[in-house]
């Protein structure tokens, strides 16, 4: 029984790459969040990245290479990050396929080892996502180079390891509120309703001139600080359920674009809401992609009905 | 020829199981793989202890701790560098960084990103000296310091002095003295200076009402004078 049960799911892994699209529109649209971060982070790379940044990394790998290969990438970094966005426009195109997004995540992560205080939890989640995009099959879309047909047995461990991989961004995403709801609980000032207050009252994370005025109403306070908590706790477990995954994408999409104006905190939050599409059903977003008219012929031929 | 045509028989016959193996290694690799994310990212546990301890490595790289405000501060921390000359000591200015730099923040949102990242980078140093130093520390509690609470904070400091990561992040502030100072047109040279850090106190949330709260700054570490260069 539980032997059948086990060759059924390793079947249906293996059947089809099941979020094909969504797996190419994640590809390009990290790779363009990257960009952007570099692009808005170019007038502040001698601070972040110089030799003259006043802050000092702490001892990681890239300081215990002999040779002073640290140092050597300090004194040209420049030409570091235009080697880091030559990789992020080949992933976009597609060209290299994994081996080019595992050369994406090996830049990412030396970018962070030269300035790790500035990368917040968004960063730490993107990082995961792009090693989990190295095993996923993302390039049936949105690349310069179709591939070549490849035999049955290989295309069905492809499907397999591009699934887990889009299984694995899933519980990420759920993991990462459920582990932060857990911790909240067991906060005394997020059990007493006093945890949002504080978090709008800061100086640093003050977004508007509203938080000052919002944080005076108990009612508010007592309320954000419940849902926050609520949400992060049910959300790895209701956006299973069919009939609940609008209504709860809608409400994390809100929740992050609350973080995002009246806490300034930016990236993070773009990064959680990209993954959302995931939940939606790749059939649906083909749908929408022949509508707007991107798509090239035949490509219906990837609509599963089977799954969302 | 014929042995040619023979093993490409075999590798043909034996390709299906290959592939058959290395599935079910993925799935088995898939299943260890989350249920020790799944331990090491949740809040201490002791499943979580023993595990840290056993795959170092693993916890490093994929052991991502998400506790977004928990808890929250609930105080504001001020930096400051106290600046004199070294022959004339009798004179200080003094500077404080950490306000300015979220006002500025704060004005400049949503396009705030040099900004976020001077706040990040200054904040995470200051964080990081006070969690280096008073771990497993009971901090001062009281807002003007008596000689009991200076001498405390001094002897504290003191013991973390050879602390790798508490002198990598001192020596980052003392460093961002000087960009300072430059901002705001003072010489460094003969200077020596002070660094000072204390937690300005938010108002209680059990005393949103109370219009008349005065915040108080509580001193939570200092250094002693020391030349800028």
């Amino acid at each position: 029984m539980i032997t059948a049960q086990i060759r059924q799911t390793m079947e249906w892994l293996q059947e089809k790459n099941y979020k094909s699209f969504y797996l190419a529109f994640l590809r390009v649209a990290l790779s363009l969040w990257l960009l952007k971060e570099v692009c808005i982070n170019w007038s502040s790379m001698d601070i972040l990245y110089g030799p003259f940044a006043f802050s000092i990394p702490k001892n990681n790998f890239l300081t215990s290479i002999p040779g002073g290969a640290s140092i050597l990438i300090h004194n040209h970094y420049r030409i570091f990050v235009i080697i880091h966005i030559s990789v992020i426009l080949l992933n976009i195109s597609g060209i290299g396929r994994w081996a080019t997004a595992l050369l994406l995540l090996a830049m990412v992560h030396i970018l962070q080892q030269m300035n790790g205080l500035v990368f917040n939890n968004g960063n730490a989640l993107v990082k995961l996502v792009l090693l989990y995009l190295i095993f996923a099959d993302s390039y049936q879309y949105f690349v310069l180079f179709k591939s070549n047909r490849e035999d049955n047995n290989k295309r069905k461990f492809r499907n397999l390891l591009s699934n887990l991989a889009v299984l694995s961004i899933m519980l990420q995403l759920c993991l990462a509120y459920f582990a932060s709801g857990v911790s909240k609980i067991m906060d005394p000032y997020w059990q007493n309703g006093e945890a949002t207050y504080y978090a709008l009252s800061m100086e640093r994370f003050m977004g508007t001139l509203l938080n000052k005025y919002i944080v005076q109403h108990r009612w508010i306070d007592y309320l954000s600080n419940y849902v926050v908590i609520a949400f992060e706790l049910l959300f790895p477990f209701l956006i299973w359920v069919k009939k609940l995954r609008s209504p709860l994408l809608i409400t994390g999409i809100l929740f992050h674009l609350g973080i995002y104006i009246f806490l300034m905190i930016y990236g993070f939050q773009i990064a959680f809401i990209l993954l959302y599409g995931l939940f939606l059903p790749n059939n649906k977003l083909l749908k929408i992609l022949t509508f707007i008219k991107f798509d090239k012929p035949g490509a219906n031929s990837n609509v599963s009905n089977k799954v969302d | 020829m014929r042995i040619n045509v023979w093993l490409f028989y075999l590798l043909l016959k034996m390709k299906k199981p290959f592939y058959t193996t290395l599935a079910y290694s993925a799935m088995v690799a898939f299943l260890l793989y989350w249920v020790g994310l799944a331990i090491l990212s949740m809040p201490a546990n002791p499943a979580k202890n023993l595990l840290a301890s056993r795959v170092t490595h693993f916890k490093s790289a994929f052991g991502t701790t998400w506790k977004l405000f928990t808890p929250p501060h609930t105080y504001n921390i001020r930096l400051y560098y106290i600046v004199r000359n070294i022959s004339s000591p009798f004179k200080a200015d003094t500077l404080e960084v950490l306000e300015n730099i979220s006002l500025k923040k704060q004005q400049a949102a949503p396009f705030n990103q040099k900004e976020s990242i001077t706040d990040a980078l200054v904040n995470n140093n200051v964080i990081g000296v006070l969690n280096a130093v008073w771990e497993n520390r009971e901090m001062p509690q009281v807002d003007s310091a008596g000689t009991a609470d200076t001498i405390y904070i001094a002897r504290v400091v003191a013991e973390k002095a050879n602390n790798r990561n508490y002198q990598i992040y001192l020596a980052s502030l003392h460093n961002y003295c000087r960009l300072v100072l430059k901002e705001n047109n003072l010489n460094e040279a003969g200077k020596e200076v002070k660094i000072v850090i204390k937690e300005k106190l938010i108002k209680p949330f059990a005393d949103i009402d109370n219009a008349g709260f005065v915040p108080k700054e509580i001193v939570v570490f200092a250094t002693d004078y020391k030349p800028i260069n």
